[in-house]
């Protein structure tokens, strides 16, 4: 199983701020900047971070420091928020290497913004001419781009003829006075030859030396990790990579006192460092400014003015009663907010993306284009999605009205930070909405941001152990035992038991170094969603490269270096649940009266926390996983808010926090709620004093523990990182839990508060997304409730998604009363449909009610008939042609008028086919086949015809009922004929295995009983939280069971509970009300033909 | 009436493997043959043992690993090395009949016409063969039939180990066995799954003209020749094409003028025969056979491939001049070995006479010469190699292996052309740590460092040993003799080497 999900190995500097360290007394030193120093944002290059590097400058007290990365800045924001922490002064910088003329390096530095944007424009121009993470660069290039940089030309090893003519030409790109040279002491035979050399030609061309360490690391140390490195990057060994390392340890950050002795006879290389560092000053990163585009207010308004227009006209468009008083006074205050803030550009922004996923149009009022497929259904979540302004927009469909949700507990005038809506579509339809946003605003103006790939635990032993030479089956073995690697130390005995000696030299290097490794930045990918729009050019804040999806661009920066830059990121993600509702409101909007939308759903529907309470919930947004149906019936939510706290309590956070059974005892009113005094009660209220969002958590500590909201900020990312940097939680904690003693709050309640909001770690979730979830969760129970025959075909034409397989939804169906009628050539199109009146084309072989029905509400509702998608190997154009070839001339008739009429190729019949598809021609599975093999795509009619004379299926053998609905499943992933289990009863009634729908009788099967099940495995699911129990659901024909699988057990049987589709085991009844479990004490063989059903869904 | 049998070796590749090598690591430890196919390790066979375990060919090697309890053995599966081991079984089962070819990828076909009763009849003789295979550590499963389609699938599929089809019986036979078992192709078994039909019963029960369109016509042809209405031979096993030339001496002669230039003649013969395959022999055995039927054999071997008579009797003639030659020799025979492919060389025009690289020619002669006198392994080259340390910055490496190594490019560096050995302990002083020497003792006395350029800094191989830098300088005394000094991590001075 893949590793569990963990956080980032090496956190941003911006979300783990260091404690700020002394640094030696700069006075005292000699003066010195080191110019040129590579990250590991060089990829396989740089042995360090880059706040590594800058902690390191500061401490061994230099006056400044430059990263220069090659032909890139992705590192330079981490390096910046380090220097900010330590005081020390960070230059820009990068390290241009040229196409043309081949190889020549040249590292710039920005003087001022201007060049800064020259220099971002550069780089731009070299990345999107070559392919992705490629760059382009000629001299020429950076002669259009040099005003206001300085550049230091980098000499190689043996310089020849050729650099003085290089170092000439740039002379004339950037005069005297912005050029240097750079010397170095590479400790290499011809130091003092090519120190001499150099300086002559300095003299001659006029330009002044500088000194470097060309710095790859930034203490001796990672020496050996920068040659692994270099291995990684050269796909070899360390003992045949031989000169391609570097001869010496030398480059890594040397004291300025250090670099002075090394340079004594070119004192002046050393000033010239620092003489760089004074010019470039005058920029830091701190300048650039986010700009929110300003187009999207119409000429002569204000965003302010057209944003309340557009409130207004949205409010009145939304209460056509009139609006109520607290929405008024919510509105009111809260416009004054955004004005407050000048957040206006940004909430347009959001509304104009809104606006085209509604219409369609590329302007306010245009119609929509031709071959628009419809409105695009979406939803904002976020801290400022769920204001009273944002549902006027129509950013969002919580009503204020309805949820109690206060703007102020998402947006504060104290976090002077850009609100944070994310906006979730259609996930079929996304790639829309991203091409409108560049069509829009153009690629200068707005890309995706990066997502830094790291290494992780595997990733990281599996280079690491191919360079240190071990072979492929040692590397494999040894990433294979990365369950339990990854958490801390190797543990010696397992590593003997894989056949490893835990003393070996090269073992303990490889362990060694893959943790250096981990948390190293491999390559750049995109953001799933987040966009960066601006005002001015995009392209001079930051370069933009080109992605390896086509049409698309993105920047060099990920989205904690857009947090740090403080600039405006617009998450536009994709959700496969909003394409199922749509989908079902389409299908439904006909049987229904009200015109059906997120906002427009009936609400607060008691039949539907009914249908909740009852944890019927499969197939409907979030609540349907295992954890969340086991919580339902104990939480019994009644209205909305419930749905929200729902949403976010099964989380891991509030999990671990151990907030959940407190929860749940003083909802039941098993306990009692008391707040120390009303302030609390403020924060707590709404959760019955358990603190289970983030908000929460933040707030708290302001109110009870006296922090600031910018401490509470503080609080909030160490939150998400104290996983790695444990000491500062600990330290909030500390001052927590002081503050919140000195304002006379007992010892114990302090303690626990803290105790919970460590719980949230990585995993807390926000009440305001939750509240946006919350309303998917609704509008899908209400579709799943009143049209489930609809529902089930929404959430078939938008597989794969959730956490049941096709079997599962339309056996959910059945058991709701919905007819669900089989794939069939006369009757299906592409997609699943619903059909009124009864079956023209009835199966004699389906066993019409083999599913128990347990609800009736689908019953006299339309009946389902399943698409044609649900034939694996069929692709939409032929069905397409299929179809219409049907409507142009009637029901289809034979096999071989399909084949002519429709142009259907043989292999598209044959699929067909497979899935019994042409009962209404009166073939079963079997004759089909046989006729359609006779068939060719070689146009040989004479032959065809002959061929179709003899029809010997009274001759082939007789299909099993077992064997065809193995073949169902094989072709569609489902069976309407059977369960596969039903066939082996008689079998497991001889082995005592109980039929899972006996499991709920609790006279019959009380706590502890021993029982023994078998079913189909359904999901296997690992979470994080649970310290490796695995849990499994299993179907046979009567219901479903719930297993839990210690690890110990799971150990024992790894073949049978891994692999295996069907398992058998016994174990002991766990009941909790209502919820029934199987605790796994054994595997046994399956007595049942593996692969007889589909593949189990595995989430880990 | 014709009677074939048909060995199978299930686990051919694994036992084969496990014969080679002995029995490595514990007992009980399962095997698994690994091959990767596009940069996955996959199982490409697995013995009883994993197979019960759940492993199966083609699945991950990780995955399978994750099924069983112990750790297994995995060796790389060898796809070329098995067949060429069969065929040499093959070789082996001629005892039991002349007409035997190798079934690859893992049977044996032997056509055993009239040859039963020697063995005490069908069932001793397929008993004994089992028996004799199991003595060589392979498990086998016999079949005969009329038919080698016949004895083909009962031996893979039927019920027992051991099995006889009577003539006439091959229908009843068959029927209850898969479908696969007539040798069809892989995309016809898949259709007859299709429509339900699984054994070869339920096939032959079909009309016999519906089967060619649907599932080719080699269908037909392959239940003609298991059920005996298309004949089907059994392939004589083919020899490798073998280069040898002999000589016939009648009456004999110990006339070593004679011999040797018969000797010559074979060899122009046999290069002859290299030539025309465009191959040349690294390896050339002569054998004179005396007239009292004793053989007295010469080997040579040479670097390279070669079929350069002259040079070959340049190697043999010393050889054969101590060959004892007996009351005479009446036949020389030669023979090529370890054959491998050598482009045609142009003969060059006396009038544009430039000999191919005749010093590399030379050379090569020269190696052929030395190694077939002194051994092969003891003549060995100095090669570069990739190591900032100085004393791994060249290695000894067989001369005669590897010509077509890639040439390890040379350090931009200054080396002193003698490197001594082990570096000799010497006193020196420096003005700083990484500072020019300016006096050091060597060789009892004390010298003024006349010139002294460093330090170059080289850093131990962290990855073999735990070794510090060193700083080497370049020094020249009041003589104007450069050596090679440098200080090691812990301050201590050594002489390395020196310009002479």
């Amino acid at each position: 199983m893949p590793e569990a999900p963990h956080g980032k190995h090496a956190p941003h500097p911006f979300r783990a701020p260091m404690a700020r360290a002394a640094s030696p007394a700069r006075e005292d030193l000699v003066p010195y900047a080191e110019l040129e120093v590579t990250t590991n944002y060089t990829f396989l290059r740089g042995g360090s971070h880059p706040e590594e590097l800058v902690r390191q400058a500061a401490a061994l007290g230099m006056r400044a420091v430059a990263v220069a990365d090659i032909n890139s800045l992705a590192g330079i924001v981490r390096a910046h928020v380090a220097a900010k922490e330590t005081d020390i002064q960070l230059l820009v910088g990068c390290r241009l290497v040229l196409a043309d003329p081949c190889g020549l390096e040249v590292l710039v530095y920005p003087t001022d913004r201007a060049a800064y944007a020259r220099l971002c424009t550069l780089l731009t121009v070299g990345k999107r001419r070559a392919e992705k993470g490629k760059c382009r660069l000629t001299v020429h290039d950076i002669a259009a781009h040099a005003d206001g940089l300085l550049a230091v030309a980098v000499p190689r090893e043996r310089p020849g003829e050729s650099f003085a003519d290089h170092v000439g030409s740039l002379r004339d790109i950037f005069g005297t006075d912005r050029l240097w040279l750079r010397v170095r002491r590479a400790f290499d035979p011809h130091d003092e030859e090519r120190l001499a050399s150099l300086a002559l030609l300095a003299k001659a061309a006029r330009v002044p030396l500088v000194a470097t360490n060309a710095v790859l690391y930034h203490v001796p140390r990672r020496r050996p990790l920068q040659d692994v490195l270099t291995c990684i990057r050269l796909g070899t060994t360390i003992d045949r990579a031989g000169y391609a390392l570097e001869a010496n340890g030398e480059r890594h950050l040397k004291a300025p006192d250090e670099m002075a002795r090394l340079f004594a006879a070119y004192p002046g290389a050393i000033a010239q460092s620092v003489e760089i560092a004074r010019r470039c000053a005058g920029f830091a990163l701190d300048q650039l400014r986010y700009q929110y585009p300003r187009e999207v207010a119409p000429a002569g308004t204000t965003p302010m003015e057209h944003l309340r227009r557009l409130t207004a006209q949205g409010a009145a468009e939304r209460y056509p009663a009139g609006v109520s008083a607290k929405v008024t006074a919510a509105l009111d205050h809260e416009l004054r907010l955004i004005e407050e803030l000048s957040y206006a550009p940004y909430f347009l922004t959001v509304h104009d993306l809104v606006r085209f996923a509604r219409t369609g149009a590329e302007r306010t009022g245009d119609p929509p284009p031709a071959g628009w497929p419809g409105p695009i259904l979406c939803q904002g979540r976020g801290a400022a999605a769920n204001s009273a302004v944002c549902y006027c927009l129509g950013v969002t469909s919580v009503d204020p009205d309805r949820a109690d949700l206060l703007v102020e507990r998402f947006m504060s005038k104290e976090r002077n930070e850009p609100p944070d809506i994310d906006i979730d579509f259609e996930h079929e339809r996304r790639e829309e909405v991203i091409q409108y946003v560049y069509r829009t605003y153009g690629r200068e103006r707005a890309a995706l941001t990066a997502e830094v790939i790291s290494y992780r635990g595997r990733s990281a032993v599996r280079d690491v152990g191919k360079a240190m030479g071990l072979s492929l089956d040692s590397v494999d073995r040894l990433a294979r035992t990365l369950d339990w690697w990854d958490g801390g130390t190797v543990d010696p005995v397992r590593l003997r038991g894989i056949g490893f000696n835990p003393e070996d030299r090269t073992l303990k290097f490889v362990l060694h170094l893959s943790r250096e490794l981990l948390g190293f930045p491999r390559h750049l990918s995109q953001h799933v969603g987040g966009f960066v729009i601006t005002d001015t050019l995009l392209s001079e804040l930051v370069p933009i490269e080109n992605a390896a999806m086509a049409d698309r661009t993105v920047i060099e920066w990920d989205k904690d270096d857009i947090d740090a830059m403080g600039m405006l990121k617009v998450d536009c993600l994709g959700l496969g649940m909003l394409t199922c509702i749509r989908k079902a409101m389409v299908l439904a909007q006909p049987r229904c009266e009200i015109p059906l939308t997120l906002a427009t759903v009936p609400a607060e529907d008691p039949l539907v926390y009914d249908m909740i309470c009852e944890a019927d919930t499969l197939g409907v947004f979030q609540i349907e996983s295992r954890a969340q149906m086991a919580m339902l019936p104990r939480l019994k939510p009644r209205r909305f808010y419930d749905l929200v706290i729902e949403v976010a309590i099964v989380r891991p956070g509030p999990i671990q926090g151990k907030m959940v059974h407190p929860y749940l005892r003083r909802r039941n009113g098993e306990e009692g709620i008391h707040y120390p005094n009303d302030a609390v009660r403020e924060v707590l209220g709404r959760t019955l004093g358990v603190p289970l969002f983030q908000e929460q958590a933040m707030k708290l500590a302001i109110v009870a523990g006296g922090f600031t909201p910018g401490e509470a900020d503080q609080l909030r990312r160490a939150m998400a990182a104290w996983k790695r940097k444990g000491d500062l939680i600990y330290r909030f904690g500390e001052k927590l839990v002081a503050g919140m003693l000195a304002r006379g709050y007992d010892t114990d309640f302090a303690q626990r508060c803290f105790e919970q909001i460590k719980g949230f770690s990585e995993y807390g979730f926000p009440e305001s997304h939750a509240a946006s979830f919350a309303l998917l969760v609704y509008v899908s129970c209400w579709l799943k409730r009143h049209h489930p025959a609809a529902f089930a075909a929404a959430l078939l034409n938008s597989q794969p998604m959730g956490f049941y397989q096709p079997a599962q939804i339309v056996r959910d169906a059945q058991e709701h009363g919905v007819e669900v009628r089989a794939v069939d050539v006369n009757a299906s199109g592409w997609d699943c449909t619903l059909e009124d009146g009864t079956d023209p084309y009835p199966r004699s072989d389906a066993a019409r009610d083999h599913v128990a029905r347990k609800k009736d509400w689908g019953l006299g509702g339309p009946a389902l008939r399943l698409g044609m998608r649900m034939v694996k190997g069929l692709s939409q154009a032929h069905v397409d042609a299929m179809a219409r070839a049907r409507d142009a001339n009637g029901l289809l008739t034979s096999i071989e008028w399909v084949k002519k009429r429709a142009g259907v190729p043989t292999a598209a019949l044959r699929c067909l086919a497979r899935a019994d598809a042409f009962a209404s021609l009166g073939l079963t599975r079997q004759q089909a086949l046989w006729a359609i093999q006779a068939l060719s795509d070689e146009d040989l009619p004479a032959l065809d015809a002959v061929q179709t004379v003899d029809d010997p299926c009274g001759l082939l053998p007789f299909v099993a009922p077992a064997q065809a609905v193995r073949h169902d499943y094989t072709a569609t992933g489902l069976s309407l004929k059977a369960h596969p289990m039903s066939f082996a009863r008689g079998l497991l009634n001889r082995l005592g295995v109980t039929p899972a729908g006996k499991l709920a009788d609790e006279a019959a099967f009380p706590n502890a009983k021993r029982v023994s099940v078998a079913g189909v495995v359904l999901v296997r699911q690992r979470p994080a939280t649970a310290s490796g129990v695995v849990f499994f659901t299993i179907e046979d024909e009567t219901g479903i069971a719930n297993l839990i699988i210690r690890p110990k057990v799971f150990e024992r049987s790894r073949a049978l509970a891994r692999g295996s589709s069907t398992v058998r085991v016994s174990g002991t009844v766990e009941r909790n009300g209502r919820v029934v479990h199987v605790q796994v004490e054994r595997f046994h063989r399956t007595c049942i033909a593996d692969g007889s059903a589909q593949r189990s869904r595995d989430f880990h | 009436m014709r009677r074939v049998v048909c060995v199978f070796l299930p686990l051919w590749p694994i036992e084969r493997l496990r014969r080679r090598s002995g029995p490595r690591g514990p007992r009980d430890a399962p095997v698994l043959l690994a091959a990767t196919v596009a940069g996955r390790r996959l199982v490409a066979a697995a013995c009883p043992l994993a197979l019960r375990a759940g492993a199966r060919p083609g699945m991950a090697l990780a995955d399978a690993r994750a099924m069983l309890r112990t750790e297994p053995l995995v060796a790389d599966a060898q796809p070329e090395k098995d067949a060429t081991a069969l065929l040499a079984l093959a070789r082996w089962a001629v005892r039991w009949s002349p007409v035997v070819s190798a079934d690859q990828p893992d049977g044996l076909l032997l056509d055993v016409t009239g040859c039963a009763h020697l063995f005490g009849g069908e069932k001793r003789m397929m008993h004994a063969m089992r028996d004799s295979l199991a003595r060589l550590g392979l498990t086998a499963r016999v079949a005969v039939a009329c038919t080698v389609g016949a004895a083909w699938a009962v031996a893979r599929f039927g019920a027992s180990a051991v099995a006889g089809v009577s003539p006439g019986g091959e229908r009843a036979a068959l029927s209850p066995l898969p479908v696969r078992a007539l040798r069809i192709p892989e995309e016809a078994i898949a259709g007859l799954a299709e429509v339900g039909v699984e054994t070869v019963g339920q096939l032959l029960a079909l009309p016999r003209s519906a089967l060619p369109a649907r599932y080719g016509h080699a269908i037909l042809l392959r239940i003609d020749q298991t059920l005996g209405a298309a004949f089907e031979p059994v392939d004589q096993l083919a020899e490798a094409v073998q280069f040898s030339a002999s000589i016939d001496l009648p009456g004999g002669t110990t006339n070593t003028e004679a011999l040797g230039l018969a000797t010559r003649d074979v060899l122009a013969d046999l290069s002859r025969q290299l030539a025309r395959h465009e191959s040349g022999a690294r390896r050339v055995t002569i054998s004179l056979k005396r007239i009292d039927e004793h053989a007295e054999t010469v080997t040579v071997e040479t670097a390279r491939p070669t079929r350069d008579a002259a040079h070959l009797w340049a190697l043999l003639r010393p050889r054969l001049e101590r060959v004892h030659l007996g009351f005479g020799i009446e036949c020389i025979t030669a023979e090529a070995g370890a054959v491998s492919a050598v482009a045609h060389e142009q003969a060059a025009l006396p009038s544009c006479a430039r000999e191919p690289r005749p010093d590399e020619r030379a050379f090569w002669a020269m190696v052929d010469t030395v190694a077939n006198r002194i051994g092969r392994d003891r003549v060995r080259r100095p090669a570069l190699a990739q190591s900032y340390r100085p004393e791994r910055a060249v290695a000894f490496v067989p001369a005669c292996a590897g010509p077509r190594v890639e040439p390890t490019p040379a350090l931009d560096r200054p080396r002193p052309p003698r490197l001594l050995e082990t570096p000799q302990p010497i006193e020196a002083v420096a003005l700083s740590p990484d500072g020019p020497v300016v006096r050091f003792r060597y060789g009892g006395r004390w010298f003024d460092a006349a010139r002294s350029i460093g330090p170059e800094r080289l850093s131990g191989e962290w990855w073999r040993a735990r070794e510090g830098h060193r700083d080497y300088f370049r020094v020249q005394d009041g003589y104007g003799r450069w050596l090679w000094i440098f200080r090691d991590c812990a301050g201590a001075w050594f002489c390395h080497g020196e310009w002479v």
